[in-house]
């Protein structure tokens, strides 16, 4: 009759390979967007810059520019948020599966 | 008795997992990634016209504002979406005041924000066009980069 410790042995190897395969690229990805963002937001400030220097653009046009670089960022922001609480919601639930599946394996 | 006491702290333990385990973000929901694409590509094409006058495109603007309050509306009723809600508030020109917690009108810069600039101004310049439209495609790509990676169920 298998017992508590036959258990938490069996599930040391899935939830491993589980937080392995899901969840370790999940903070560079995080960093790389946002710094992917902040460098692609300082060429265009430069570009716009320009733009407005040879009057290709006017001041409201540049403000708004400016500003929805801004608006942007927040976008990223929230992207970000959401895809944190997505991948929480995916390794509750992945945890949840592992722990009933080795729960099955192992007392029945 | 040892055997007793884990397994009391085992049922606590899975109790708990599954409490945590109520999901936090709406799954996937091919509707709204089907007004997010569709809005998007409605929104660019509306773009393209803000070197000539606003007056002449005033109905194009408005059918346009129709389908983003439907796709807000269609986030709002959603339960637990409030981040997919704030992505279209800040596309809609509202920014979130932590001071008085909740979203305002804000001249953000975002779709509406530009909207009201070429009605303002009447005509915008060529050049601003291709800058624009870079960055509300970009902001409308967040929207459809978050649905997309929903729980797919």
């Amino acid at each position: 009759m298998a017992d508590l410790d036959d258990y938490l042995n069996a599930l040391k190897q899935p939830l491993a390979v589980f937080i392995k395969d899901n969840f370790h690229d999940f903070k560079s990805a995080a960093e790389k967007d946002l710094k992917d963002f902040l460098v692609q937001a300082k060429d265009n400030i430069a570009k716009w810059t320009g733009l407005l220097a040879n009057r290709t653009i006017n001041a409201r046009e540049f403000d708004s520019l400016l500003k929805g670089e801004g608006s942007l960022g927040r976008l990223h922001a929230l992207k970000q948020v959401g895809l944190a609480q997505t991948r929480w919601d995916l390794f509750t639930a992945g945890v949840i599966t592992i722990l009933v599946n080795t729960a099955i394996a192992v007392f029945l | 008795m040892q055997i007793d006491s884990r397994l009391k702290y085992w049922v606590i333990a899975v109790g708990f997992i599954a409490l945590v385990g109520c999901p936090t973000i709406s799954p996937y929901d091919q509707r709204s990634y089907e007004l997010a694409t569709a809005t998007k590509a409605q929104a660019l094409a509306v773009l393209d016209n803000v070197g000539s006058p606003y007056s002449a495109h005033a109905s194009e603007v408005e059918a346009l504002k129709l389908e983003v309050e439907k796709a807000y509306e269609y986030a709002k009723g959603q339960p637990k979406n409030e981040v997919v809600v704030g992505m279209w508030a800040e596309i809609r020109g509202y920014v979130y005041s932590f001071e008085k917690k909740e979203w305002q009108v804000n001249d953000n810069g975002n779709l509406y924000s530009t909207l009201n600039l070429w009605k303002r101004e009447g005509v915008l310049n060529v050049g601003f066009l291709p800058e624009k439209k870079k960055q509300i495609a970009a902001s409308f790509n967040q929207v459809i980069a978050l649905e997309s990676a929903k729980i797919k169920q």
